[in-house]
């Protein structure tokens, strides 16, 4: 397979973003002032239209191939010898399967639509290009992440997409708000590279000790590469299941932080604080997805292990119907969508967890349509919203914003699961997997089962509160805006806008006072801060929102249409499952599609249509004369629940207030106790020591040309005269 | 060894009696000391000023030019004895290489002449264009 | 009467020295065309020249060894990659100095034409195994350099800086001048390699000549390479000359020194039992003396002396790894190292220079304080540069360093090994204060720092240097390939 000419065309793939990434950074500025923001901006759309153009050729190239070759076995570039120490070999080399270019043409698919979307969302914005740079990065690495052809490029991936997500979360960084959501996102992905890092080792530990006896090629030492390692490691896994386990597991909570599960789904909410483009791109189309990509590419692991494919399944669970309770309490357009994100991208674990790996990348590629849709969408309601992202303000926007109201109520219906849309096929294809089967087991309890009728009820629950998103932006009685009163406005200034803060994570925390910690500024920087977001004229009640410009609903239009019509396509005749994994997979060979009995004699198909209808129905009947009094801008008066959830459950908070002071009363031990004495004790004993050698050889240094001469002198004498000692005691030949 | 002893024992033999006579006059010559004496000698003329004197480095610098173009006429004579009585393919490369050599010396004249290393007038200093401050017409 | 043969000449191997001296040559024309004058035709000159010459050595890569001039000249890989390591450290420096000779006011165009020859000198130093020709190239490089060093006129440091430079080192080429006469004595060749010929049939006369010769010439070198005891003008001289000159200095001179002493040892590799446990306590004292000086240092340039005496220590545990086990180490390491130190010195150096302004040196730490406000730009490049001079990883310092290490240990040299690890720890402090003074100390008083512009020299420098060491660590295998050849 190596060097296969006619697949050469990959690193154009590669190339066109990073090649756009240097352009926008070495020579943005100077574009930008030489002939206009469009051609900067035009600049940065164009790599990624390329990569994309060329990525279809070659997945077209690759349909072309047997199937069992081009999905188990892929075509290997190698572009050059990277990390060669003693018998590893780790070339930098891609690998072109199918689940690599379905990768491919999502990432560089949607991200060059988005990139043109946000060509006119940014368009006021100061430092355009450097926009574009960190866009443009972000790409490149996500299209190495999922191309690279061994753990060591995954993670290089991994960890590009990781700072370029930090650099674009708190791309409004003088905003201390922006700032720390990007510190959240940066620190808890940090908890997932570590679970990925000691996955990462225990494989190469686990392959290092057998390399031999399975036959591995040793002698090009590449037995780290997928194409190499991946036919052997089921057998190797076979004979140690507490490794295995442990590998899976250790994977999974890599997945857990990029994928935005439960425990470390934290930092993805408070990612709305980037740009809304960032959101659509990083934050619901591809970057979260790279868990499912991990577990995709690694899927033998979790099929080897029933225990970590029920942990999978159950967190995914777990975060689905969380997320989706959360949802209820939002006011903010964008965070609904975020908590969406995260429910979705737990039903997606349900899929793996399951066994059925190609639902999980099924799902992730419609959700990349339909969640893209919604976000670019909610970014042009909040352009046409002068910047205002409270629901509270929206109502009645139909009539101002067709063309975003119509694509957004398919992108809605997408997700609600009606049938004929794209989300139905997968979701369905999700609980059909989860009820079906029995892979995800620990000692006897079939969890995937369970699993399955909780992600029944979540679907309800997500087209109940997606309803509620979107009737409450585009229906209702009155165009709430309009009441909107000088003094309120100020009180909810919080709220007001694209850069501005999130509620709950704004009371989370207020509870421990602005920035006590002095985490991120001393109070007179803060006190200093100056307040960028003026330049944005306020929401008033005067404000007519307007449709937003051709080069934000082009997108819009196409991704409704790949929304609406992408999973029929897919899902029929299997055309998805088939060009993902022709012949199963290697040990679950006996996956069911559907479940044969389930309660009340109905099949699955009505089961989620009635699901979804009750969902919809409900938050119709709730919402549909706009927003209820008991949700208004008075959050006393709300319920219990909905209180709540807008605070995460206190989970948000609880994190915060464990990991902030619990970090600092760690911190303060550790500088008191044993920094300040022990080791501080030692390292300044060895530093006056060493300053005081130091200072004697100073005085040597005594600026007298004499002196050095003499020292010289000294030196070569004393170099010949043990020379001299040595040859004449015969230390000699 | 033993041949060169005499010229070791003459050497010795030469310091001693230096050293001796010296030593001799010093210690038994007649000390009078008078302020004319003591004075510096300078060719008969009374001394005018500190004999420190600062003079133009002007002087030095004529001398280092000087010898360098006096070590070209050294190279030129060792190398004009060989060429003459050489053969005629070596006569043609140390030509062509003597050639270069004395062109790099004439570019070094030439730079000397140019900088104004003979004028004896010359003010140093900077165009301030040179210095990167704004060249003000005026 | 005299027949000599005259001498076949190869004009492709000494292609780049040519070059080089030529681009001398043409740059001092424009000068003398327009004296005093915009410096901008003669960089430009003198870059071309340098890219020209950088061509011509790699073009010459894949070509065969050879000698010329009676095998007074030759080409090998070494030499190649010396050429090539030596005119990337004389342009890095060429490129930041413009705007620093402006903000020093000595803004001569002789400085190009200058700085040009010494390279060349550098350069026949590098690619000749005859001694002769070796200590012509030596003093090319260095009486160049003195000049260069006593540049800024006006300073007394720097005149200091030119005459002790000058002083000590023509003590210095006293030693390497006796050394080459006793080896040639005990030889009755010029050329290197008859040493390793004539070892093992000598007799004790003969030896004793030739081991003294080949102290003789070690002090001579070791003085240009900075080993301790040898080392004492080296801070003293980096900090009164102009620091585009210091950094050539620490970079070119540096280079051209160890190449020589390569070859040397090379000559010498049959007495080596006789000088290994010497040369082995050398490395070790020039490491830590480097470093523990440094400690106490109040000047960024200073600091920077010290750390490049450190920096010779260990570049000599390399070449003492390949002599110990010639077989099992190359010079690999000590190319990549080589061109890992030229960035990141020159960078470091290019940065302090940041420092002068209106005529003045400001490099001592309270004067640069706040630089980081001044020219983050720099100042983040400097972060690069002080990270791969500790040997952090993701920097091509903390490669070679590591690659140093590893040679050390294959030619079971574990003492050395050991001294190296210690020492790079030593070293965090120093560079530590450096950092600080630029980025933590603030301004005191009302002093306002503006936020100067830097010239495009500078930036590109600082890019250049930056990003290479940053490539050479992701690439490290390919830059050896590169640089040593497919092996």
């Amino acid at each position: 397979m190596e060097g296969n000419q006619s697949f050469n065309l990959i690193w154009l793939v590669l190339g066109f973003p990073l090649f756009g990434f240097l352009i926008q950074s070495l020579l943005g500025k100077r574009i930008e002032k030489a002939f206009g923001r469009r051609v900067a901006g035009f600049l940065a759309v164009i790599p990624i239209v390329a990569a994309f153009g060329v990525a279809v050729l070659l997945t077209k190239q690759l349909a072309g191939m047997d199937a069992t070759q081009r999905a188990e076995v892929g075509v290997v570039q190698t572009l050059f010898s990277w990390i060669k120490i003693a018998s590893i070999n780790i070339p930098f080399e891609v690998r072109i399967d199918t689940l690599s270019m379905t990768m491919v043409l999502i990432i560089t698919g949607i991200g060059s639509l988005i990139h043109l979307y946000a060509t006119g969302y940014m368009a006021e914005e100061k430092d355009y290009t450097r926009f574009f740079t960190y866009l443009n990065l972000f790409i490149a690495a996500m299209l190495i992440l999922v191309l690279g052809n061994n753990l060591a490029l995954l993670f290089i991936g991994w960890e590009g997409v990781g700072v370029c997500s930090y650099l674009l979360i708190g791309f409004w960084y003088k905003d201390l708000a922006n700032s720390r959501a990007a510190n959240k996102a940066f620190i808890v992905n940090r908890i997932g590279d570590v679970g990925l890092t000691v996955g990462m080792f225990l494989l190469v530990v686990l392959l290092a000790g057998n390399k031999d006896k399975l036959g591995i090629d040793g002698a090009s030492g590449r037995w780290l590469s997928y194409d190499v390692m991946l036919p052997h490691l089921g057998e190797l896994l076979k004979g140690n299941p507490g490794m295995t386990t442990a590998i899976a597991l250790c994977l999974f909570v890599g997945a857990c932080g990029k994928s935005a599960q439960f425990p470390l789904y934290l930092w993805l909410p408070d990612a709305m604080a980037g740009p809304t483009p960032v959101s659509a791109l990083i934050h619901a189309a591809t970057m979260v997805t790279s868990g499912i990509v991990l577990l995709n590419r690694m899927n033998i692991v979790f099929q080897m292990s029933p225990v970590a494919s029920a942990i999978v399944c159950i967190v995914g669970a777990f975060t689905a119907l969380f997320a989706a309770l959360i949802a209820f309490g939002q006011t903010d357009i964008k965070k609904v969508l975020a908590y969406s994100t995260v429910s979705q991208l737990g039903f997606m674990f349900m899929a793996c967890g399951a066994g059925a790996y190609w639902v999980g990348m099924f799902h992730v590629t419609t959700h990349a349509f339909f969640k893209a849709l919604l976000f670019l969408g909610s970014g042009a309601v909040i352009h046409a919203m002068a910047h205002n992202q409270d629901m509270r303000n929206y109502g009645k926007l139909f009539k101002y914003i067709p063309i975003t109201a119509v694509t957004m109520f398919i992108g809605y219906f997408a997700i609600a699961g009606i049938p004929g849309l794209s989300g139905f096929f997968s979701k369905e294809a999700i609980l059909g997997y989860a009820l079906a089967n029995d892979h995800a087991q620990i000692s006897g309890v079939n969890f995937s089962y369970i699993v399955g009728w909780v992600g029944l009820g979540v679907a309800m629950l997500t087209a109940f509160y997606m309803t509620r998103m979107t009737l409450l932006t585009f229906n209702g009685k009155t165009e709430q805006w309009r009441s909107i009163e000088p003094h309120h406005h100020d009180e909810h200034d919080h709220a007001h806008d694209d850069h501005g803060h999130h509620d709950h994570a704004h009371h989370a925390h207020e509870d421990h006072g602005p920035d006590e910690h002095g985490f991120f500024y001393t109070d007179e920087e803060l006190a200093a801060q100056p307040h960028e977001h003026e330049h944005h004229h306020d929401l008033d009640k005067n404000h007519t929102p307007h449709e937003v410009p051709v080069s934000m609903w082009v997108p819009l239009v196409v991704l409704g249409v790949l929304s609406a019509g992408g999973g029929y396509v897919l899902a029929n005749n299997h055309l998805f499952e088939h060009w993902l994994y022709p012949n199963g997979l290697s040990v679950l060979k006996e996956l069911e599609e559907h479940p044969h009995h389930l309660p009340g004699g109905l099949s699955l198909m009505a089961y989620s249509i009635i699901a979804a209808g009750l969902g919809i129905v409900f938050g119709a009947i709730i919402y549909f004369r706009g927003l209820p009094k008991k949700e208004g801008w008075d959050e006393s008066k709300w319920s219990p629940f909905r209180r709540a959830a807008r605070d995460q459950f206190g989970y948000d908070n609880a994190m915060v207030s464990a990991s902030v002071d619990g970090g600092r009363d760690l911190a303060t031990f550790s500088w008191r106790g044993l920094d300040a004495t022990v080791i501080d004790g030692a390292v300044n004993g060895s530093g006056w020591l060493a300053t005081g050698i130091g200072k004697v050889l100073g005085w040597l240094q005594n600026g007298f040309i004499r002196a050095y001469a003499a020292g010289m002198l000294l030196g070569g004498v004393a170099i010949l005269g043990y020379l001299a000692y040595a040859l004449f005691t015969g230390v000699k030949k | 060894m033993q041949a060169y002893l005499g010229i070791l024992a003459l050497v010795g033999l030469a310091a001693v009696i230096c050293a001796v006579m010296v030593t001799l006059s010093w210690v038994l010559g007649p000390k009078k000391v008078t302020p004319y004496k003591s004075s510096t000698y300078e060719c008969g003329v009374a001394p005018v000023g500190d004999s420190r004197e600062r003079f133009p480095i002007k002087f030095y610098l004529v001398a280092i030019l000087f010898i360098l173009f006096d070590i070209e006429v050294v190279f030129l004579w060792s190398w004009m004895t060989v060429f003459k009585h050489s053969s005629m393919e070596f006569m043609r490369t140390s030509f062509i290489s003597f050639l270069i050599y004395m062109s790099t010396f004439i570019l070094g004249y030439l730079y000397v002449i140019r900088v104004n290393a003979f004028d004896w007038d010359e003010t140093t200093s900077l165009e301030p264009a040179k210095l990167g401050e704004a060249v003000q017409e005026s | 009467m005299f027949n000599f043969p005259a001498p076949t000449i190869d004009w492709v191997i000494i292609a780049p020295t040519m070059i080089v001296s030529i681009t001398g040559l043409l740059a001092l024309c424009l000068e003398m065309i327009w004296p005093k004058r915009d410096n901008t035709w003669i960089i430009g000159v003198s870059l071309v020249g340098l890219i020209m010459a950088a061509v011509s050595v790699v073009a010459q890569f894949s070509y065969p060894e050879a000698t010329t001039f009676s095998d007074t000249v030759i080409r090998d890989r070494f030499a190649l990659v010396m050429q090539l390591l030596l005119i990337v450290a004389a342009f890095c420096s060429l490129l930041f100095s413009e705007s620093y000779l402006r903000d020093k006011r000595i803004s001569y165009g002789e400085f190009y034409p200058i700085i040009l020859w010494s390279l060349v000198g550098g350069m026949v130093m590098v690619t000749t195994r005859n001694m002769l020709l070796m200590f012509l190239g030596i003093e090319i490089l260095s009486i160049a350099l003195y000049v260069l060093a006593g540049l800024s006129r006006s300073e007394s440091k720097s005149e200091e800086s030119a005459l002790k430079y000058f002083l000590l080192g023509s003590f210095a080429s006293g030693f390497l001048l006796y050394g080459v006469a006793l080896l040639y004595g005990a030889t009755g060749s010029l050329d290197i390699s008859a040493i390793a010929s004539a070892w093992p049939r000598a007799d004790l006369m003969h030896q004793t000549l030739l081991v003294f010769g080949f102290g003789m010439v070690f002090v001579g070198l070791g003085f240009k390479s900075a080993f301790v005891p040898f080392h004492q003008w080296t801070p003293d001289v980096y900090q009164g000359a102009p620091t585009n000159v210091s950094a050539f200095m620490a970079a070119g001179s540096k280079i051209g020194a160890l190449a020589a002493l390569w070859r040397f040892l090379e000559g010498a590799e049959g007495m080596k039992a006789i000088w290994m446990p010497a040369l082995t306590v050398v490395a070790i004292l020039t490491m830590t003396a480097g470093n523990l000086a440094a400690l106490v240092q109040k000047d960024a340039k200073r600091v920077l002396g010290y750390s490049s005496i450190s920096h010779a220590g260990y570049i000599l545990v390399g070449i003492l790894a390949h002599f110990a086990a010639p077989d099992k180490v190359g010079f690999g390491s000590l190319a990549y190292y080589l061109l890992s130190y030229t960035l990141m010195t020159v960078g470091a150096f290019a940065v302090v220079s940041l420092g002068a302004n209106k005529g003045k040196e400001g490099t001592k730490f309270e004067e640069l304080r706040g630089l980081w406000r001044r020219s983050p730009f720099a100042v983040a490049c400097l972060i690069v540069f002080v990270a791969s001079l500790i040997g952090i990883p993701l920097t091509s310092g903390f490669a070679g360093k590591f690659m140093i290490f590893g040679d050390a240990l294959k030619a079971n040299l574990t003492v050395l090994a050991i001294a190296l690890a210690i020492n790079s720890i030593l070293s965090v402090a120093y560079y530590l204060q450096m950092i600080k003074a630029m980025f933590v100390d603030d301004v005191e008083g009302d002093e306002v720092i503006e936020k100067r512009p830097v010239s495009l020299g500078m930036t590109t420098v600082c890019a250049l240097c930056a990003g290479g060491i940053v490539a050479a660590f992701i690439f490290t295998p390919v830059v050896i390939e590169f640089l040593v050849g497919k092996s």
